[in-house]
C-alpha cells in the first residue's frame, strides 16, 4: 500500500531535532555546583559532617527508589532525589543526628515531594520542607554548639545573636561587635587577616569588626553547606550564567532583602533608619544557599521572567520580615516555603504579551 | 549588515544542517518511472479526480479537478496511463484520491525551457486565470492555492509584498538553491504578482546564510528595471513563518488588533494595509504558469540527511516516489530510523519509504537509527523555556496541560488558536514533552469541534 | 449507596473524619495523647447519641412547627449535654479534662453533633437516629484512636492508655522516645496524619478512585 506520505499518522511527533539541553542535565549540574560548598563544609566540621551528607543523600535515594517502584518508574537516574538529599544535608548542622538528616530528607522526597505526585508536581520546595520539619522536631539537634576545623565551639551566628540579645541587631552596636562581645569563637586567621585590615584601614576611619573574615571564609558554625558563601555565590553565578536558573531570581531577592534590611534592619535594636547590618545578614545564616539553590527550584518558582521578579521581591520581603521579626532566628527557608504558595497565583498573573490574531488555513 | 533584524520575542537556533545540502547545485531529478499524485496537495477542499484507471494522461493534464475556489487543480506530471486510484487517509482523517500513474508515451517539454510568452498585455483576469490553470499553491507556506493570494485583498490595498526566500527550516536550502539558480524567473513571477497586487512596496528578504546571494539577485533585479528592496534577516527560527517575517519588517503586533489573516499575513498599521507573503518557490510557479503556460507539475525539494550519500536540492516532478529521490542522491549509507517530509522542526514523519512527493513537500530528511531515537518523556518541571521560546506569546505548558484535560475552551481563551505548530516549545523542553504536537492535536479536535472559525473551508 | 447497617456506615462508607472530614477540629486538636483521645472520643460518643436521641424525639413532637424552633431546641440539648459531658468528665478524669480544655464543652458547637442532632430533629425515626449517631461515634471514635496513637508515638515516643494494676497507664517505645520528631504533636502532624490516613481509607473503601484531577 503506498500513500503519497502524508497519510501516515506519524509515530514520532514533530519536531525531529531537540535542543540540547535536557531536565536531568539541568538537576545534575544544579547538583554540581552544590558540591563545592558542601566539600567545604566537609573539610570544616569534618567527618560528622561527611555522614550527615550520606545519610540525607542515601535516605533521599533510597525513598525515591520505593516510592517511584510504587508507580512502577526508576528516577533516581534524573537526579531529582540527589539533589534534594544534598541540599538537605547542607542545611542541617553538623551536629545533627544520622536518624534526624535521614528523617529529614525521607519527609522530603515522600511527604513533600511523592505524595503530590513526584517531579514536578510539588508545591513547596522540599528541601526546605523537609529541614524545617526537622527543625521543629528535633529543635535541640540545631542548638549544639559546634567547633570547626579553626575555631572553638560555638552556635550559628543568627542563633548565637539571638540569644546574646533580645531583639535582633544590637544595642547600637552592629551585628558582629555583639557577637564578638559575647565571646563568639573566631579563628586565629580572622584575628591575623582583621588585624593586618585595620592597620592599614585605620587612617580612613574603618574598623572591621573581629569574626568579618570568618563570616566570609567560611569559617563559622552553621549548616553544613551554608557556610561558604563565596563558593556558593561561585556556583549560583555559574548556574546562572549557564542558564540553569534564571539569575533575576536570587539577584533581585538577595537586592531586596539587602535594601530592606539596611534600611529597616536596625530598627529593632534601636539604631534607626539606614544602619542595618544588610552584608552581615547576607553572609550569615542560609540565606545565599536557599536563594541560590533552592528559591531557584524550577518547580517551585513561576514560570516567566516577569513572574520570576515579583515573586523574588515577595522573597525578599518575606525573609526581612521572618528574619527580623519571626521566632526562627533564620528566616530564609520558611520564607521561600511561604512565597512557595503564592506562585500559581503569580503564574495566573506574570503571563507573556501574545502576538498576532487567531491563524487561518490547515496545513 | 551588523545584526540582522529578527521577530520580537521567543523563537530558537536549531543546529543549521542546511549546509549539507546548499552548496550542491540545484539537479533536475529522473523522471519516475511511476508517479502516485494525491488528489489534496493544498489546504482546502480536494480535487475531485477526472481520471478513470485505464486512461492515457499527458504530461502536464489536468487529473483533478478543484472542487469549489478554494480547491486547485492536480495536474499529471508524467506522461502515461492511469493505473490505479487509490484511496487514502490524510493527515487530519480525511480521505481523498491517488491517482498512481505508470509512465509511457512522449514528453511534451522534456529538457527544453521552452518559449517565454508575452504576458504584459493581459489582463490581471485572464493572468489569474492562468495561475488558477495551472493549478499553483503558495509553496513556502499556507499552500492555499495562488489565485486567491494573488487577489486583491477586499477593503484595501496591499500595502507590502514580501516575497519570502528564507528558510522554512534551518535544515532544509531550496530557497537558497531557488535564489541561486532562478533569480531570473522569480524577478518575473515578482513583476507579475506586482502587476496583479499593485503594492506599494515590493521586499525580497533572504536568510543570513544567503546573504552572499543578494548581488546576484540585485543584478536579476537591474536588467529586469524593476524596483525591489532586498532585505537580509536573521536566521532564527522560525523566521520563515509569514507572520514573524511581517513582524520583522514592520513591526510586531499584540493579540486582538487587526483583522484575521486570510491567505496572506496581516498586520495591521496605521494605516492598516495589508500585507501578502509569497515564497521564492512559488513565483517562480507563477513565472511558469505565466509565461511558460506549464503547469504545476515538479518542484524544488531538498534531500538531506546525514545519512544520505550526497545530500543536495532536486527539481523533481510531483508523485515521484521518496525511495527514488534517495536513490537520486546516491542512497542511504545507513539503515533510516525515521524518514521526515519537510523541515525537521514541523515535518512529518513517515513509516515506510513508499511515500512520494507532493507540492507541499519542500524537503526529505532521512534520520539515523540513533537520531530517530524518540527520548524519554519527563515530567514538566516547570523552567519557563517554552514560554521564552514561544513566538506567539503563548504559555505553552499551560496549554499542553488544558489539552490533556480536554479543555477546549479554556485553551482557546489562553491563545491556543494563534499557535502556528512552529515546534518552538517542543525544541525548548529540557523534559522532551511533545508540546508541540500536542497543542497541534488540540487545535485539530476545537476545529474539528467548530470551536475555531477557519479561513479556509 | 445505602448499604449495610447504620452502624457499619458510620465506621466504613460515611466515616465522619476521613470521609465526611465532619468533626475534625477536635480530632487535629486533642489527639497528641491516647489517653485523652480515648475520654475525648467517648464524651463525643455520649454527647452524640444523647443528643440525637433527644432531638429526634423532639423532632417527633415539633412537626410542623418550623425549622427554627427545630434548630433551637437540638442546638439547645446538645449544648446542654455538651457541658454535662465535661462536668462529668471533670469529675472522672481531672486530668484529661484539663488536658481537654474547652474542648468539650466546644462540642456543643460541633459539625458532626450539632448536624446529626438537627438531621434527627427534622424527622428521622428515632431507632434510626439512635443507630446512625452511634455508628458515626464509634467510627469517629476508632479514627481517633489511630490518630492519636500514630501522633503520639512518633511525637513523644510513648503511648498512654488506663493504669491498670501495677501498669501505669504508658507504654514506651525506647527508639522513638529517645529523639522524638516533636513536630508529630503540632498541628502539621495533626494534618499529615489525618490526610494519610484519609488517603488510606479512600483507597480501602475504592473511593475517589477515577475522580479526576
Amino acid at each position: 500500500m503506498s500513500g503519497t506520505g502524508a497519510s501516515v499518522v506519524p509515530a514520532r511527533p514533530a519536531p525531529h531535532v531537540r535542543g540540547a539541553v535536557s531536565a536531568p542535565e539541568l538537576i545534575w549540574s544544579a547538583a554540581l555546583c552544590l558540591l563545592p560548598a558542601s566539600a567545604w563544609g566537609i573539610l570544616v566540621f569534618g567527618t560528622p559532617a561527611a555522614f550527615v551528607l550520606l545519610a540525607s543523600i542515601g535516605s533521599a535515594l533510597v525513598c525515591e527508589a520505593l516510592t517511584a517502584l510504587l508507580r512502577r518508574e526508576f528516577t533516581l537516574l534524573d537526579g531529582s532525589a540527589f539533589l534534594t538529599g544534598l541540599m538537605v544535608g547542607c542545611l542541617l548542622p553538623p551536629g545533627a543526628p544520622i536518624h534526624v538528616a535521614a528523617v529529614a530528607s525521607g519527609f522530603a522526597i515522600v511527604v513533600v515531594k511523592q505524595t503530590f505526585g513526584g517531579l514536578g508536581r510539588n508545591w513547596m520546595n522540599p528541601a526546605l520542607a523537609g529541614v524545617v520539619f526537622a527543625r521543629l522536631s528535633w529543635s535541640e539537634a540545631f542548638a549544639v554548639p559546634v567547633s570547626t576545623r579553626w575555631s572553638g565551639p560555638g552556635l550559628a551566628p543568627l542563633d548565637a545573636l539571638a540569644a546574646a540579645l533580645p531583639g535582633p541587631g544590637s544595642g547600637g552596636r552592629g551585628a558582629l561587635e555583639t557577637l564578638a562581645a559575647a565571646g563568639y569563637p573566631v579563628s586565629a586567621a580572622d584575628g591575623r587577616v582583621v588585624g593586618w585590615l585595620n592597620a592599614r584601614l585605620a587612617p580612613l576611619g574603618v574598623a572591621l569588626p573581629p569574626g568579618a573574615f570568618d563570616l566570609l571564609a567560611g569559617i563559622r558554625p552553621g549548616g553544613i553547606g551554608e557556610i561558604a558563601v563565596l563558593l556558593l555565590i561561585a556556583g549560583g553565578v555559574f548556574l546562572a550564567a549557564r542558564r540553569v536558573i534564571r539569575w533575576q531570581l536570587p539577584a533581585v531577592h538577595l537586592a531586596t532583602f539587602a535594601l530592606l534590611a539596611w534600611v529597616f534592619g536596625g530598627l529593632g535594636a534601636g539604631r534607626g533608619f539606614f544602619a542595618g547590618d544588610a552584608v552581615f545578614h547576607l553572609l550569615a545564616g542560609s540565606l545565599l544557599l536557599v536563594s541560590f539553590f533552592m528559591a531557584t527550584d524550577p518547580v517551585t518558582s513561576p514560570l516567566t521572567p516577569a513572574g520570576t521578579i515579583a515573586y523574588g521581591i515577595g522573597l525578599g520581603a518575606a525573609t526581612f520580615l521572618l528574619r527580623f521579626y519571626g521566632s526562627m532566628p533564620d528566616g530564609a527557608p520558611l520564607a521561600v516555603i511561604l512565597m512557595n504558595c503564592t506562585v500559581p497565583l503569580i503564574d495566573r498573573y506574570a503571563k507573556p504579551v501574545r502576538l498576532a490574531a487567531p491563524r487561518g488555513g490547515a496545513r | 549588515m551588523t545584526q540582522a533584524k529578527s521577530f520580537p520575542r521567543g523563537g530558537v537556533y536549531p543546529p543549521d544542517t542546511s549546509a549539507l545540502s546548499r552548496l550542491e547545485p540545484l539537479t533536475n531529478a529522473a523522471v519516475p518511472p511511476r508517479a502516485i499524485i494525491s488528489m489534496r496537495q493544498h489546504a482546502g477542499p480536494p480535487a475531485e479526480c477526472i481520471v478513470r484507471p485505464g486512461d492515457g494522461v499527458r504530461e502536464g493534464m489536468m487529473i483533478g479537478r478543484a472542487q469549489g475556489p478554494r480547491s486547485a487543480h492536480v495536474h499529471s506530471s508524467i506522461p502515461g496511463r492511469v493505473v490505479e486510484i487509490m484511496e487514502e487517509t490524510v493527515a487530519g482523517g480525511e480521505r481523498c484520491q491517488a491517482v498512481a500513474i505508470e509512465m509511457g508515451g512522449e514528453f511534451d517539454r522534456s529538457g527544453r525551457a521552452g518559449e517565454e510568452r508575452e504576458w504584459q498585455a493581459l489582463s490581471r483576469f485572464a493572468l489569474l486565470g492562468k495561475i488558477q490553470s495551472a493549478g499553483v499553491v503558495d509553496l513556502g507556506g499556507t499552500f492555499q492555492p495562488a489565485h486567491l493570494a494573488l487577489a486583491s485583498p477586499p477593503g484595501g490595498a496591499v500595502g507590502v509584498l514580501i516575497a519570502n526566500g528564507v528558510e522554512s527550516d534551518p535544515s532544509l536550502s531550496c530557497m537558497s538553491a531557488l535564489l541561486r539558480e532562478k533569480a531570473r524567473e522569480i524577478v518575473t513571477g515578482l513583476r507579475i504578482a506586482r502587476k496583479l497586487l499593485a503594492p506599494s512596496r515590493v521586499v525580497l528578504v533572504v536568510g543570513e546564510a544567503d546573504g552572499h546571494l543578494v548581488p546576484g539577485f540585485e543584478r536579476a533585479v537591474d536588467e529586469a528595471g524593476e524596483e525591489i528592496e532586498i532585505t537580509v534577516v536573521s536566521s532564527k527560527y522560525p523566521q520563515g513563518d509569514a507572520e514573524q517575517l511581517a513582524a520583522t519588517l514592520l513591526g510586531g503586533r499584540r493579540a486582538g488588533q487587526g483583522t484575521r489573516r486570510s491567505v496572506s499575513a496581516t498586520v495591521g498599521h496605521a494605516e492598516d494595509r495589508h500585507v501578502v507573503v509569497l515564497a521564492v518557490g512559488t513565483l517562480l510557479a507563477v513565472h511558469e504558469a505565466v509565461a511558460l503556460d506549464k503547469p504545476l507539475i515538479e518542484r524544488v525539494v531538498t534531500v538531506s540527511g546525514s545519512i544520505v550519500r550526497h545530500p543536495r536540492n532536486l527539481k523533481a516532478r510531483i508523485g515521484t516516489r521518496i525511495e527514488e529521490l534517495f536513490d537520486e542522491c546516491g542512497g542511504l549509507s545507513a539503515p533510516a530510523g525515521a524518514i521526515v517530509l519537510g523541515g525537521l522542526m514541523m515535518g512529518r514523519a513517515v513509516d515506510s519509504p513508499n511515500a512520494s512527493l507532493t507540492k507541499t513537500v519542500s524537503g526529505v530528511i532521512a534520520l539515523s537509527a540513533k537520531e530517530a531515537r524518540v527520548p524519554r518523556e519527563r515530567p514538566c518541571i516547570g523552567c519557563g523555556r517554552c514560554i521564552d521560546a514561544c513566538p506567539w506569546g503563548l504559555v505553552p505548558t499551560r496549554l499542553y496541560k488544558l489539552a490533556a484535560h480536554g479543555r477546549c475552551d479554556a485553551a482557546l481563551a489562553e491563545g491556543l488558536a494563534a499557535c502556528s505548530e512552529c515546534g518552538c516549545c517542543a525544541f525548548a523542553c529540557p523534559s522532551r514533552i511533545p508540546l508541540a504536537d500536542g497543542l497541534g492535536r488540540m487545535k485539530g479536535a476545537c476545529g474539528a469541534a467548530g470551536k475555531i472559525a477557519e479561513a479556509t473551508a | 449507596m445505602k448499604q449495610g447497617s447504620e452502624i457499619v456506615r458510620g465506621l466504613a462508607s460515611e466515616n465522619p473524619l476521613f470521609v465526611l472530614f465532619m468533626g475534625m477540629c477536635p480530632a487535629l486538636a486533642v489527639s497528641t495523647r491516647l489517653l485523652t483521645s480515648l475520654w475525648m472520643s467517648l464524651a463525643i460518643l455520649c454527647v452524640l447519641v444523647a443528643s440525637t436521641l433527644f432531638s429526634s424525639i423532639v423532632g417527633l413532637f415539633a412537626r410542623g412547627k418550623g425549622a427554627r424552633a427545630r434548630w433551637l431546641a437540638s442546638l439547645f440539648l446538645t449544648a446542654c449535654f455538651a457541658t454535662c459531658a465535661d462536668l462529668l468528665l471533670g469529675f472522672f478524669a481531672a486530668d484529661a479534662h484539663a488536658a481537654l480544655g474547652l474542648y468539650v464543652p466546644l462540642l456543643a458547637v460541633n459539625c458532626l453533633v450539632t448536624g446529626r442532632a438537627e438531621m434527627a430533629a427534622r424527622g428521622q425515626p428515632v431507632g434510626r437516629a439512635l443507630l446512625a449517631a452511634l455508628g458515626a461515634g464509634l467510627g469517629l471514635a476508632a479514627c481517633f484512636t489511630v490518630i492519636a496513637a500514630a501522633r503520639e508515638a512518633l511525637g513523644f515516643g510513648t503511648l498512654t492508655l488506663f493504669p491498670v494494676g501495677r501498669f501505669t497507664g504508658t507504654l514506651v517505645i525506647a527508639p522513638l522516645a529517645a529523639s522524638p520528631a516533636r513536630a508529630a504533636t503540632f498541628a502539621c502532624g495533626g494534618f499529615l496524619a489525618a490526610g494519610y490516613l484519609a488517603a488510606l481509607a479512600a483507597r480501602l473503601l475504592r473511593r475517589g478512585a477515577g475522580s479526576g484531577p
